[in-house]
């Protein structure tokens, strides 16, 4: 198996250096520049090209990419922010943690609402509760996250006062946090993030309680779990046993596929939430055509799906033992 | 004796010629409330299975063997359900059993093995896990004496290497293997009655000898009954004490095999019995030489079920259902024209 990480790691670098160079050439191929932000009608040209000739700009492209990946292969450097005046790996250093702690914490929403109530649902076939998550589930799966953002924090930050419970934006209290005391600032962190991992979560969620409940369904159906009943076993041991490890295989490649969706919702969730994290880092380079941020920006992306991919394949292999990586 | 009077309806008490019978169905009756109309896939069937004998239990395909199997084990599941009838074991109702007293009889008074060895174990555990598990559920052993007897098991059932074999996934072995486990799992908890609901149907001829022959000798060191499901004549010829004849969801003839192929009384098992394909038989010849179909269990014909394919029925066929009674001593049968013990079918005896 550690043969099969390894060379499904290695068989992903191509992948993601295809990824960068296509990038990095429509990206150039963008109207506008970095140098934008700078521009005033005033300006003499000559004083732009001159900002042009600092970071680069002023070279044929092909020396700008050979360059670039150079920095990418020898450095592991990311290039310099135009716009945000530092390197790039130091801003994504700062944005990153954020976003995989809200990806994390709404991942684990997602797993744990899902499968629970795709469950219950399941086991509890045509009751009130079944028809009941049927619908909110559609509801939720259907809600564009920024819309169920703001529903939210009209609801439940503000907008009607008397559950006004959750602040609405940050990730601390940035007034009273540092004067807080050690599990003060834990609260005080979790009632930041609790709103944004809900809207990122909730949706997920919703989808993967639709594919357990059908899922266990189907397993129950098996004539296995007829073989485990005729022993003797009750039915909780049947359903927990026999049944969810079956019905879980199909969930895990469905949540490895999910994570880069994950990610990317975290994007528009930060946004609503006034979240520090990469949503403001890729908006903000996707507008400044900060080439070198835009490039890393979807090179995590790409990381992201090949890290799914990979989680997905190697959970797959763990639950059931007919798959053998090799 | 306890005899209800509608169609049908008869204690078998008497069929067997030793005490009184270890497992008996009375009148059992399951249906399955569908969209479609109440599928009446067990309906008023009827058995006796001796103490340590075997029962064949014989029937075209949907005639409601399966069912009638599962009802025995309490094992219906919605649209189904069982709405008459009596389950005895030893004199034990088990339709008047709670679930709970219920689980202490599955897999470890009467176990069962199924038709398909491919689908019946669970592909993510070992075959260790799931016999462990049978023996577990029923008796209170640490893991290490539940899986010493779980090898031991294995041991019984002949399959080679049994202490590697143990740690293997069902997806390592053939299909053969894997109704030997099935086996073994059923048996680990020395039960009482065994039904075996076409166990080598899915397999090769010669793994099917194999097969039948480890449950021969497993039966009379466990002492167990067997209840032998299939649709197979020459197995059931080689194998069993008794034959229970089943058409359309009851039993119509139930007697000593000897007897049995020696003069069949019910036109339907004579039907049956001149189907049976014998040596030098052009293969391309149709063995089922009933005319008709099966009847559909959503609508049974009137009277005697088997009226539209009976070569010998008369008006009296359509309209009143025969009684499953005894013809002759120990030699029972449903259908109006049996009389001194002779079929109404020309050259029955053979
Ligand atoms: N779950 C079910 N729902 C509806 N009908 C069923 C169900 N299970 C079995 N039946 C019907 O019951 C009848 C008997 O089936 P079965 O006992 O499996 O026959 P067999 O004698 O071949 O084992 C068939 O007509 C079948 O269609
Ligand atoms: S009762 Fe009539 S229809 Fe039925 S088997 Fe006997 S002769 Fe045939
Ligand atoms: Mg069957």
């Amino acid at each position: 198996m550690h043969t099969y990480i390894i060379r499904r790691i290695l068989i992903s670098i191509p992948l993601l250096f295809g990824l960068l160079t296509i990038n990095f050439f429509l990206i150039h191929a963008a109207p506008g520049d970095p140098t934008d932000i700078f521009y005033n009608p005033d300006m003499d040209p000559e004083a732009r090209e001159n900002i042009r000739r600092i970071y680069g700009l002023d070279q044929p492209l092909g020396v700008q990419y050979l360059k670039y990946i150079q920095g990418v292969v020898l450095k592991f450097e990311f290039g310099y922010s135009i716009a945000k005046k530092r390197p790039v790996k130091d801003e994504i250093l700062e944005a990153l943690p954020n976003t995989i702690q809200l990806s994390a914490l709404a991942l684990l929403l997602e797993l744990s609402l899902g499968i629970g109530i795709g469950i219950l649902a399941a086991v509890k076939q045509q009751s009130t509760f079944d028809n009941a998550t049927r619908v909110t589930s559609l509801t939720f799966y259907s809600m564009p996250s920024f819309y169920l953002g703001l529903v939210l924090l009209f609801l439940f930050a503000g907008g009607v006062s008397a559950t006004h419970w959750f602040p609405a934006s940050g990730m601390v209290d940035i007034v009273r946090h540092d004067s807080m005391s050690t599990l003060g600032r834990l609260g005080d962190r979790a009632i930041h993030i609790f709103l944004p991992s809900l809207t990122l979560g909730i949706g997920a969620a919703a989808g993967i309680s639709r594919y357990m409940r059908g899922e266990l369904l189907e397993v129950i159906r098996q004539d296995y779990m007829r073989t485990a009943r005729a022993k003797g076993l009750t039915e909780k041991v049947v359903v927990f046993k026999h049944g969810l490890r079956n019905a879980l295989m199909p969930i895990i490649t469905i949540m490895g596929l999910s994570l880069p969706f994950l990610f990317s919702g975290a994007v528009i969730v930060e946004q609503v939430f006034g979240w520090p994290g990469m949503g403001r880092v890729a908006v903000d380079a996707a507008f400044q055509r900060d080439y070198s941020m835009f490039l890393a920006v979807n090179l995590i992306f790409g990381v992201m799906v090949v890290v799914g991919n990979l989680v997905a394949d190697i959970l797959y292999a763990i639950v059931d033992p007919r798959v053998r990586l090799s | 004796m306890h005899v209800k009077e509608s169609a049908g309806t008869v204690s078998m008490t008497q069929v067997q010629n030793a005490g009184s019978p270890h497992l008996e169905v009375r009148n059992l009756k399951t249906y399955f409330y569908t969209e479609d109309g109440v599928v009446r896939a067990v309906d008023g069937l009827s058995y006796g299975l001796a103490k340590g004998e075997t029962l064949g239990l014989v029937g075209e395909s949907g005639c409601g063997k399966s069912v009638s199997a599962l009802s025995v084990m309490r094992l219906i599941a919605s649209p189904g359900k069982i709405v008459e009838g009596e389950i005895l074991l030893d004199g034990l109702d088990l339709l008047q059993c709670s679930e709970p007293e219920m689980r202490e009889v599955r897999g470890n008074r009467i176990s069962m093995i199924f038709q398909e060895p491919m689908t019946s174990l669970n592909p993510v555990f070992t075959i260790g896990n799931q016999i462990m598990e049978a023996i577990r559920v029923h008796q209170d052993v640490s893991r290490k004496e539940a899986r010493d007897r779980t090898i031991a098991m294995i041991r019984r059932v002949k399959i080679s290497a049994a202490e590697t074999r143990v740690d293997e996934y069902p997806h390592q072995m053939s299909g053969g293997m894997r109704q030997r486990v099935m086996i073994a799992m059923a048996l680990a908890c020395n039960p009482e009655v065994l039904i075996a609901d076409e166990p080598t149907t899915a397999l090769d001829v010669t793994i099917q000898a194999q097969i039948m022959e480890l449950l021969a000798e497993l039966q009379s060191d466990f002492q167990m009954s067997i209840l032998l499901i299939t649709h197979n004549l020459g197995l059931v010829a080689e194998v069993s004490d008794q034959v229970a004849v089943m058409y359309a969801s009851k039993v119509v003839e139930h007697t000593s095999t000897a007897e049995l192929f020696a003069s069949p009384l019910h036109p339907y098992t004579h039907g049956l019995l001149t189907s049976v394909p014998t040596l030098g038989m052009p293969r391309e010849q149709k063995l089922n030489v009933i005319p008709g179909q099966v009847p559909n269990p959503l609508h049974f014909p009137t009277g005697c079920r088997f009226h539209p394919r009976c070569p010998v029925a008369e008006q009296r066929c359509k309209q009143e259902e025969p009684l499953l009674r005894e013809v002759k001593p120990g030699h029972w049968a449903a259908c109006h024209f049996i009389e001194n013990g002779k079929s109404p079918m020309k050259g029955a005896d053979r």
